[in-house]
């Protein structure tokens, strides 16, 4: 008999945290860092990370299974309490600096594009206020609401991607390779860390049901982002064409101004804006409760959910600091650098500690065997 | 240090109650002294419902005393079936047993009859409808079931009615209601659980499940919720729902009530416990979810796309009571490109006189109608086709006129009404209605991210509410295994599954036709 509530995720609502936390990056300011280096190829990107995230995230999971522990025990089981400890505040800095950035670009979306006359800080006020009652109400129902809406989001994307094809134009992602192989790789990596934040979600292994609901639902996530954020570079390049990507800011919300319905509606785009707030505020929440639990897992406090509160004043302060506008632009090709060399390595190292600790550790009841 | 001497007191006086709790005063063999214990009990002769008959009995050579309480028995049984064979001699000899004994197996010709010691007994008895009977140099009476409350009959049901199914209604007599579920469901493992609540006169609730099916997790829970309630007295169901409901400031209700036995049968077999009671003409239905209160029994009575269709019509209906004026609001202040143009210019043109900003012209319809709504429901019978009068020309042509309000507003006031009517359950219905000004009100400020706001807060918050430690918005999130009867539903036969999210004991429905109806 299944209990009435375990208070953990299942599948389902695993994959959607994971689509609404990675997938719905491409909705966002994200694509113009790819169209940046990549031009008309962004969307092979995708595929490197394949290889660049993928394989560092497949040796996450073996040590996940073998140890059976979320990411912030593991790290204090294999790294000792001060690699622990530092580890956890680099991971939930790079979190707090991607939830900043992000909470900072929402808002100038709405702002330019739907409200130019609202204060910014009302809507910060106002966006994350909201995710903070969300994040406050646990992973499970963070969980449960991504899983509530995902299907909503989703099937609105196809629609999107229906009513805008008869604009787009298939030669446009021509040359292929755009501008050169090596470059593309060379830029799936130092942009690694847009996808790599699977890796820091595996902190949430703990509230999920089982280590086989975890690798399903965190693969078919990544599949299923992968797969998203390559198609839709592709269609923002087929329809806005190469050198205007670059130049814009938010592909997505100019893609659901140009779509429409019909003769009647011909604009759109506020239907989307509702839906994609929606997802930008549970996506706010995950990073939040994200934050919390690494700084808690941090410094040992079992009610992490009280750094809730803090945490989220300090993202909405340094997201309205004004400097921060234009500094973080700067700023955000070193982060992501930072981020993507720490996501690609930490597992090999975590996995190089297991092997050494593992390796004592058989020695050591060997020893006792014997 | 005074509290800690009232603390102290309390503390001494406690033992003493509960010893006089645990021993109830027993009924002595002075026949006499009972019967004045009695009369002080119910004050007699101040309170002149307690009736007494004495009789003696040449057959016997006994004295007894026959008590009740008027306007709770039928005079007609007592006189037949125990006034009568008493005083008559019986046709078969008397066994030789003791006399009580004797008297219930051979003279008494009642179907439910039982021997009580205690004085409490009696008086709880007698307020039931029992008739006691009293007998000289016995420390005992005998406690004889004749029971008759006024009544009103099985009517149809008012307030959810449908045109096709049974059209029975649960009554405000709890044998009946009983009855009528019983009548639903013809099985052993069918339990009616009675628990005690308030303290000074106690009320007898009704916990009725399916012991092969209902979690006894579920069932503990409702139990454990029932007995905490501390009062003196609850009056009726729709009270005892709000002691035991979990967050009494929320807006969204956590128990469903309802008047149909055929709906509360079909919960039962999902594994839901229902509570009956005395003087409420419902069922309370616990554990609940958010699917409860947005159908109906029709969508299963009826064929599977036709039961779909009015399914998805009531769903837009929702969604229309709860968001149209918003929408309006948010398209006209903040997103007018979003309508065509040629709309947005007659809206403009017929704006064009009116005062008032939007906000307030929306404001001043929705609360007409509200008060028009409310009105409807108080207004006495005899008076209600003014209602109907008034109500046309405030949310009509004469308020066009009077250029309060746009025509197009009118349009929109109205069909939000109307679709706030198809909203099955009463309570979620005020749920939709409040949640209404609430989207209103922040679609004003904030246009579009306002309304995303709210939407996104309040989904949040409804899929981690429970009821009784289920989710209120599983088994669809939280994901549990169900037979997919929410938003719309599969055909009746592939219905094989129970909703999970109820923990039942059987997971599959028996092959029982019966068993196969469900609308939830």
């Amino acid at each position: 008999m299944i209990k009435i509530i375990d208070d953990k995720l299942g599948t389902r609502e695993f994959t959607s945290v994971v689509l609404i936390a990675i997938g719905m990056k491409v909705t966002d300011s994200t694509p113009s860092l790819l169209y940046e280096k990549g031009a008309n190829a962004a969307w092979i990107i995708p595929f490197f990370y394949l290889i660049t995230i993928g394989i560092p995230f497949l040796v996450l999971l073996s040590l996940l299974k073998k140890h059976e522990k979320g990411l912030v025990d593991l790290l204090f089981h294999l790294t000792g309490k001060v690699g622990g400890t530092l580890i956890c505040f680099i991971l939930s800095l790079l979190i707090f600096f991607s939830a900043t950035t992000s909470s900072r670009s929402y808002i100038a979306i709405a702002n330019t594009l739907f409200y130019p006359k609202t204060p910014v800080i009302i809507l910060t006020f106002a966006l994350l206020i909201t995710s903070f009652l969300v994040a406050k109400r646990g992973l499970t129902a963070i969980g449960s609401v991504s899983w509530f809406i995902i299907p909503t989001l989703e099937f609105l994307l196809l629609i999107l991607l229906v009513s805008v094809w008869k604009d787009a134009h298939l030669l446009s992602i021509f040359p292929i390779a755009g501008p050169g192989l090596s470059t593309l790789i060379k830029e799936s990596l130092n942009h690694s860390s847009i996808i790599g934040e699977i890796i820091i979600l595996a902190a949430f292994f703990p509230f999920v049901r089982s280590y086989k609901n975890y690798q399903v639902a965190s693969l078919l996530g990544l599949g299923i982002t992968l797969f998203k954020m390559s198609l839709f570079l592709a269609i923002y390049v087929m329809v806005f064409d190469y050198p205007s990507t670059v130049n814009m800011a938010y592909p997505h919300q100019e893609l659901t101004r140009i779509a429409e319905f019909g003769a009647g509606f011909t604009h759109v785009e506020g239907g989307f804006f509702i839906f994609w707030i929606i997802a930008s505020i549970f996506r706010l929440a995950i990073y939040l409760y994200l934050t919390a639990f690494l700084l808690g897992g941090a410094l040992r406090m079992d009610k992490f959910e009280k750094l809730l509160l803090p945490l989220v004043g300090l993202v909405a302060l340094s997201g309205l600091l004004p400097e921060n506008e234009f500094i973080m632009g700067s700023y955000r090709d070193l982060l992501n650098k930072i981020g993507s060399w720490t996501f690609i390595s930490l597992p090999f190292l975590l996995w190089f500690l297991s092997k050494l600790k593992g390796g004592k550790k058989n020695n050591e009841t060997d020893k006792s065997a014997c | 240090m005074s509290i800690f001497e009232k603390n102290q007191k309390a503390n001494e006086e406690k033992p003493t109650q509960s010893n006089q709790q645990q021993e109830p005063e027993s009924l002595s063999d002075d026949i006499l002294l009972n019967i004045s214990k009695l009369k002080t009990v119910f004050s007699f002769p101040a309170n002149n419902a307690l009736k007494i008959r004495n009789l003696y009995l040449p057959l016997y050579e006994k004295n007894v005393t026959v008590l009740f309480i008027e306007g709770t028995v039928d005079g007609h049984l007592i006189d037949t079936t125990i006034i009568e064979p008493l005083q008559k001699k019986p046709n078969s000899p008397l066994p030789k047993i003791d006399f009580i004994s004797m008297l219930i197996t051979t003279v008494l010709v009642t179907s439910t009859t039982k021997i009580i010691t205690t004085l409490d007994d009696a008086t709880m008895d007698l307020l039931n409808g029992n008739t006691i009977i009293l007998v000289g140099e016995e420390p005992c009476a005998i406690s004889v079931e004749t029971a008759k409350f006024e009544n009103r009959s099985v009517s149809e049901p008012t307030t959810e009615t449908t045109i096709i199914g049974p059209k029975a209604a649960f009554n405000e007599s709890a044998a009946v209601n009983r009855s009528l579920l019983r009548k639903q469901l013809r099985n052993p493992d069918f339990i009616c659980e009675t628990v005690k609540i308030g303290k000074q006169s106690s009320q007898q609730v009704s916990v009725m499940y399916l012991k092969n099916i209902a979690d006894e997790a579920i069932v503990n829970n409702v139990k454990k919720r029932l007995k905490d309630i501390e009062t003196d007295t609850v009056l009726t169901l729709s009270q005892v729902d709000q002691y035991i409901e979990e967050r009494s400031y929320s807006l969204f209700p956590t128990t469903l009530m309802t008047e149909r036995p055929d709906r509360a049968a079909s919960f039962v077999l999902e594994g839901h416990v229902i509570l009956i009671m005395e003087n409420s003409p419902t069922a309370l239905v616990a554990p609940t979810t958010f699917w409860s209160f947005i159908q109906t029994v029709e969508d299963q009575y009826l064929r599977m796309p036709h039961g779909n269709f009015i399914r998805i019509i009531r769903l837009v209906a929702l969604m229309i009571a709860l968001l149209m004026p918003a929408l309006y609001i948010a398209v006209t202040t903040f997103h007018s490109g979003m309508i065509p143009t040629d709309l947005l210019l007659s809206i403009a043109a017929t704006r064009e006189r009116i005062p008032f900003p939007v906000f307030i012209e929306i404001l001043i319809m929705e609360v007409s109608f509200e008060i028009l709504r409310e009105a409807g429901v108080r207004v006495p019978n005899t008076l209600g086709p003014t209602i109907g009068i008034v109500g046309a020309l405030i949310l009509g042509q004469a308020a066009v006129e009077a250029n309060l309000v746009s025509p197009i507003l009118v349009v929109i006031v109205s069909i939000t009404g109307l679709a706030s009517f198809t909203v099955p359950d009463v309570s979620f219905n005020i749920t939709v209605r409040i949640l209404r000004f609430v989207f209103l009100f922040v679609a004003y400020l904030f246009g579009f991210f306002g309304m995303a706001i709210v939407a996104a807060f309040l989904m949040a918050y409804l899929v981690s509410m429970k009821s009784f430690g289920v989710p209120f918005f599983a088994p669809l999130s939280p994901h549990l295994p169900s037979s997919k009867d929410l938003m719309t539903r599969p055909p009746i036969k592939k219905q094989w599954l129970r909703p999970l999210s109820m923990s039942p004991n059987q997971k599959v429905r028996s092959s029982k036709p019966k068993g196969m109806q469900n609308d939830d």
